[in-house]
């Protein structure tokens, strides 16, 4: 990658881990400005973190059966450590 | 070793309850992920409290227990419920979904960009816990644990025990497997013309 940033190939290449957060300060600051420049990879990039979001959003709420933490706590008491 | 002090194992049971009993909330709604019905993961649970509790003196205080739980869940999951689901094991999975499935076929649908990510907004929770649950295995434990779990992919080599890069190619694979099922999702609900 160059000093200035990255083409769209390396933009998008890296999409999965700069919406990940894994990828090093320096790659990310070149994404970042080929971002700042770039409609249809700011676009491609933004549409993946939000689906990410959703994800987290729509699968992360589960109502626990009432019950469940007394029988586990009830199971472990049981139990010598 | 000589056996543990009265007072000791109260700790131990005083911290377990304080530390992992709060935990139980998140790790149900993976093992729910997981085993896709509520008997297996409360079953999954108490299985995974047991081992987290017989294990859980040989935990190291102030490493990750959040990880290591997952761990256990994981380990525990595999062992147990998945002979007994029976389910057909993808090995390979999805090789053959384009790079930008759901990005593509959602922006030809003549809507603003915007409305792109709207239509997905507009699915109900249920459609998109199904679709996830749909897709196969190992790549749904690495979707879930990155994207609802917020671990890191070092978190997840370490809680599934493949290497960095094995998570990052089920991640993709299983990414796209999952928006190819919203994207069935979307058109049987109507959500898009399909």
């Amino acid at each position: 990658m160059g000093e200035h940033g990255c083409d769209c190939d390396e933009a998008r290449a890296e999409a999965q881990r700069f919406i990940d957060g894994e990828l090093d300060l320096t790659v990310r600051v070149q994404i970042e400005r080929h971002l700042a420049e770039c409609h249809g990879c700011t676009e491609r990039t933004e549409f993946q973190r939000h689906l990410k979001l959703l994800i987290a959003k729509k699968c992360g709420q589960e109502s626990v059966p009432p019950e469940l933490e007394a029988r586990v706590l009830e199971l472990i008491r049981r139990l010598e450590a | 070793m000589a056996q543990r002090a009265p007072t000791d194992e109260a700790a131990l049971r005083e911290r377990f309850e304080r530390d992992v009993i709060p935990l139980l909330p998140s790790l149900y709604g993976a093992a729910m992920r997981l085993t896709r019905n509520p008997t297996d993961a409360e079953d999954l649970i108490q299985e995974t409290y047991l081992r987290a509790f017989r294990g859980f003196a040989g935990f190291q205080e102030g490493t990750n227990l959040k990880a290591w739980l997952y761990r256990i869940l994981t380990n525990s999951f595999i062992n147990t419920y998945r002979k007994r689901q029976r389910e057909p094991q993808t090995v390979e999975g999805p090789d053959d979904i384009d790079e930008w499935y759901l990005f593509d076929r959602l922006g030809a649908q003549n809507v603003e960009v915007s409305a792109e990510s709207e239509v997905l907004d507009r699915m109900p929770d249920e459609d998109v816990k199904r679709a996830l649950e749909s897709i196969p295995e190992n790549f749904r434990m690495a979707v879930l644990l990155a994207d609802v779990e917020g671990f890191s992919y070092k978190e997840i080599a370490e809680i599934m025990d493949v290497p960095i890069g094995t998570v990052m190619s089920r991640l993709h694979r299983g990414r796209k497997a999952l928006e190819r099922a919203l994207w069935d999702t979307a058109k049987e609900r109507g959500l898009v013309d399909g």
